[in-house]
């Protein structure tokens, strides 16, 4: 074959080939227009079964039937897999079917799209304390508490950092627990219920200062509030301040209330037995610690012969605190302690220890208590 | 100027040299290499197009015989498998009698046996046929399908277009890829699916069309239906180190499940095939009521693809030993959906085993050994490639596979250490992989891509031998020569170092016939050109085809090619094929 009809031939097949493309362009056109339809029928017949299975998921949460709504909201994601909406619902079935890790899969595949959403992350911090997963929970609910809400930030935020408070006060995680709540109450607005509830988790978390200034903050409000005023005689009760307990605790005093009068009772007896009262002399000052002794050792005895025996751990502190008191006792009296400028403070001690370890095993009265109290604040009872 | 008719006959001087340079210079830039690789667009383009159509069709196929809740009812669990599996078989055995199988060994015999051919009826009938099958409920894939659809529309655009013979017999695996890619909704595991385990080997010519035509479908894909992934993957997670250990433990579990699934389809399918011909019309149905039975009792997941209860699996839906038994079920349910000749694919049940035998591994260990893992969706993910490398035995592609459905790299480590010994253990225990098993069945003698990736490549390196004689240089006299040479036997033949113009080669014989006329004369005026020079490192088939009629060629050191470390000669190369002829046949 030469070489001008090997041209032509190849000519010949270009051109042919050309002629093909070309139509296999017109082809891929109308196959492009098909596959178009086909698509979008198909993509809408699947987003109406997805709407009609997530609202038979609705129907069967709100009749309480957790795993057909599991179920619903599974099949509605089948057909609408990119839908968080749906994915979240059935998260939220999840937990209410009890099927904790496969809801929290789901929340967190919402959170890797999402880490900033305020509701997953409070939907995982919950999860988290449910499975009592303390990280999980400090780390979700900063998050919630930090993240962007839609609807409410203002009230979402809070209501994210009440369930972080309960949390930890539930755990005894008190540290955390105090951090939270000093940054809660700069938000909390000033209303007596709020303030008392602040001041409540102040007090659960043994922050006495914080709970005192809180209840104080309400007593301003309306200082009549006969809750307020006995929380702040409890706060300041436990601080030591008992000048203050006792005055929001006599506003308050109501013969049903068996532990405020408790309480005033043991203050009155911290008044008539403290040696740091004010304005007392020297002698008397003396007089009360060598009081204080006797009734010390008074309890400690009728402790020992009482219970004392029956409790093994507690009998030989006990013991040993008898015999402390017995030696002490034989130089105790007013000029020692005149002569001696730290026999106080060493009588005062064995007060503290004889009364905190009395109390690990036997009851202690109002006078007791206030024994107690007054070794242990010495002269910050206020007076 | 209007030119005359005498004028207009007249070729002007130039217009014969424009013409030929034109048709010169297309041809240059429209040459065979190039037009294949725009064809390859093309398959790419179409194959996304049926490939999404047919994705849809097993979708809709689905809604009107299952219904659309996740869990069928209990009559169609039982009847739509059943009736289905009627049609299918008249189908196939009466209209599309070439599409029976997974698509992936016929796409093979097309590229090896039949030139490249494949029937464009065999992709409407795979398209048919397996949309009904896997859309009632069979425990069949849409991938393999997929495949040998897009394979059948390159074999089609080919022939339409009159492509080279050498070129239409790779155009099966060109738009094998497309299929492969659009339905997986990954092109690198198409890719080196296609490359791996129907080609065999890797090539420029064949690799450039094969990205093209998987990038082309995938464009196609997910421009219509979007670019999400197969599976939602949660956050992965890895709590130690030591927790390579447990991967490790989940390599070797499904290594042994992949064997008992080949061994099992090996072995049920030729009774199966034996049978008289009026039961292969009743076999795709009653293996659609035997599945729909294992559904109607309690595990309605087997049915059709299941890749949305591997998504459940991968998100802690099941416990593990709900888990454990669904792996058992489907590898059950999918030996009957094979083996009794319905249409359709094993790449779905694949990762639908391998997830749930994933997520039961990882389940257990997470029960009794909390400390040492992370979440079972991450085993259920690993367990996926787990199955695709010890069944499908595509080590490479199972990994990628991995990888590209998850979009997360931190799970590389146990993919490849699991995947690893799956492979490795699948291999001692069943030397022969699947799809050859199935071939032999079929009476195919098909090239085993294992063997071809394991061949042993012979180098010049394994058949020179040492330098024996000195080397000549060419600006020395013949007598010299003569001199160095004394103790070289007399039919010996001399390299001689011609640099810079390279190496050349003169018999002992030659010198000594001149040397008795003229000892004088430079070995150089008896050099007839230079040789070619091989280096050790080369294949054996390069030296063969340089040595051509020379006796000898040099072998020297690539990063100094004047350093001449051998030589190698005709005899020697046919000594070893030789010697390794008869090593593999003892062998054997």
């Amino acid at each position: 074959m030469d070489r001008n009809s090997t041209g032509t031939a190849y000519e010949s097949r270009r051109r042919s080939r050309a002629v093909i493309f070309l139509g296999l362009l017109l082809m891929g056109v109308c196959m492009a227009v098909i596959t178009h339809v086909m698509t979008r029928v198909f993509i809408e017949k699947q987003r109406r079964l997805a709407i009609e299975w997530s609202h038979k998921g609705e129907a069967a949460l709100k009749n309480g039937e957790q795993l057909q709504a599991v179920s619903d909201f599974q099949t509605a994601l089948v057909y609408d897999r990119e839908n968080s909406q749906y994915r979240l619902r059935l998260a939220q079935a999840l937990i209410a079917a009890g099927q904790l890790n496969e809801a929290r899969s789901h929340l967190l595949h919402l959170w890797e799209e999402k880490p900033g959403d305020g509701f997953i992350n409070l939907e995982l911090a919950r999860l988290s304390a449910q499975q009592r997963d303390l990280l999980g929970v400090l780390r979700f609910y900063h998050a919630a508490l930090y993240g962007v809400w839609d609807v409410d930030p203002e009230r979402q935020r809070d209501q994210a950092r009440l369930e972080l408070i309960e949390f930890l006060l539930q755990h005894n995680e008190n540290t955390q627990a105090r951090a939270e709540l000093i940054a809660f109450s700069s938000t909390v607005p000033n209303r007596i219920p709020d303030l008392l509830q602040l001041g409540r988790f102040f007090f659960q978390a043994q922050d006495y200062e914080n709970a005192l200034s809180t209840f104080q903050r309400a007593l301003r409000i309306d200082r009549h509030t006969r809750e307020l005023q006995r929380q702040a005689g409890e706060a300041a009760f436990n601080l030591g301040r008992f000048g203050t307990a006792a005055r929001y605790l006599h506003e308050n005093s109501d013969n049903s209330d068996p532990e405020a009068q408790r309480r005033l009772e043991t203050i009155h007896a911290i008044q008539d037995l403290s040696p740091y009262q004010h304005r007392l002399s020297e002698r008397d000052q003396f007089h009360r610690v060598v009081l204080n002794f006797q009734l010390a050792g008074n309890k400690l005895q009728e402790c020992v012969q009482t219970r004392a025996p029956q409790t093994n751990t507690a009998a030989p502190a006990v013991q040993a605190d008898y015999s402390q008191w017995q030696q002490l006792n034989s130089v105790l009296d007013v000029d020692h302690l005149r002569a001696d400028p730290e026999l106080m403070d060493r009588t005062m001690n064995l007060i503290f220890t004889i009364m905190t370890d009395v109390e690990k095993v036997c009851p202690l009265g109002a006078r007791d208590t206030a024994l107690l109290l007054i070794a242990k604040y010495r002269e910050q009872v206020e007076r | 100027m209007k030119l005359s008719p005498a004028e207009l006959t007249t070729v002007a001087p130039g217009a014969t040299t424009r013409r030929r340079v034109s048709s010169s210079a297309l041809r240059t830039w429209f040459n065979e290499e190039r037009f294949f690789l725009i064809l390859a667009i093309f398959i790419g383009i179409f194959s996304g197009f049926a490939v999404v159509c047919f994705r849809i069709a097993i979708e809709w196929s689905r809604l009107i015989f299952l219904g659309s809740s996740l869990v069928p009812s209990k009559s169609r669990m039982l009847l739509a498998p059943s009736l289905l599996g009627l049609v299918v078989a008249a189908l196939v055995i009466l209209v599309f009698p070439k599409v029976r199988g997974s698509g992936v060994n016929q796409t093979k015999s097309a590229l090896y046996i039949y030139d490249g051919y494949i029937p464009f009826r065999t992709a409407i009938g795979k398209f048919i046929t397996s949309a009904l099958a896997i859309g009632a409920g069979h425990s069949l894939g849409p991938e393999d399908p997929s495949l040998q659809i897009g394979a059948a529309i390159a074999s089609a655009l080919g022939r339409l277009l009159r492509v080279s013979r050498e070129n239409l017999r790779l155009i099966a695996p060109v738009g094998a890829a497309a299929g492969l890619a659009a339905a997986f909704n990954a092109p690198i595991s198409a890719v080196l699916f296609v490359i791996e385990e129907v080609v065999g080997r890797w090539s420029a010519g064949i690799f450039g069309a094969v990205v093209l035509s998987a990038v082309s479908s995938v464009v196609v894909s997910r421009f219509f239906l979007g670019s999400q992934p197969l599976f939602r993957i949660p956050p992965v997670q890895l709590i130690s180190p030591a927790e390579i250990l447990a991967y490790a433990a989940l390599g070797i579990i499904g290594g042994i499940a992949s064997v008992v699934f080949a061994r099992l389809i090996g072995s049920l399918r030729p009774p199966l095939k034996r049978l008289p011909r009026w039961t292969q019309f009743l076999q795709p149905a009653v293996a659609g009521l035997l599945i729909g039975l294992i559904g109607y009792f309690g595990a309605p997941q087997v049915l059709g693809a299941g890749y949305d209860y591997i998504d459940q699996a991968i998100h802690d839906q099941f416990t593990w030993e709900m888990l454990g038994l669904l792996a058992g079920l489907k590898i059950l349910a999918t030996t009957l959906s094979f083996t009794s000749g319905t249409p359709g694919g094993m790449f779905a049940p694949t990762l639908f085993i391998g997830g749930m035998l994933g997520g039961a591994v990882g389940g257990f260990q997470h029960a009794f050994f909390p400390h040492l893992t992370g979440s079972t969706g991450t085993y259920a993910l690993v367990g996926m490639g787990v199955l695709f490398a010890g069944f499908m035995r595509a080590p490479m592609t199972s990994v990628f596979m991995v990888l590209e459905v998850s979009g997360n790299y931190s799970i590389v480590i146990p993919v490849m250490v699991a995947n690893t010994l799956s492979y490795l253990l699948a291999r001692s225990l069943q030397p022969k992989p699947i799809f050859e098993v199935l071939t032999s069945q079929d009476g195919l003698e098909l090239p085993s891509m294992e063997e071809q990736r394991e061949e042993v490549l012979l180098r010049v390196e394994d058949a020179m031998r040492p330098l024996e004689a000195p080397v000549l240089l060419s600006s020395e006299t013949v007598e010299s020569a003569l001199t160095r040479t004394a103790e070289v036997p007399a039919d010996a033949v001399l390299l001689v170092d011609a640099r810079p113009a390279g190496w050349s080669a003169v018999r002992k014989a030659e010198l000594e016939k001149i040397a008795s006329g003229s000892s004088s004369t430079e070995v150089m005026l008896l050099l007839n050109g230079t040789i070619p020079s091989l280096h050790p490192d080369q294949r054996l088939e390069t030296a063969l085809i340089d040595i051509a009629d020379q006796p000898v060629l040099p072998v020297v050191h690539r990063a100094a090619p004047q350093n001449l470390v051998g030589t190698i000669s005709l005899s020697d190369i046919l000594d070893l094929y030789r010697k390794v002829g008869k090593e593999t046949g003892a062998e054997s």
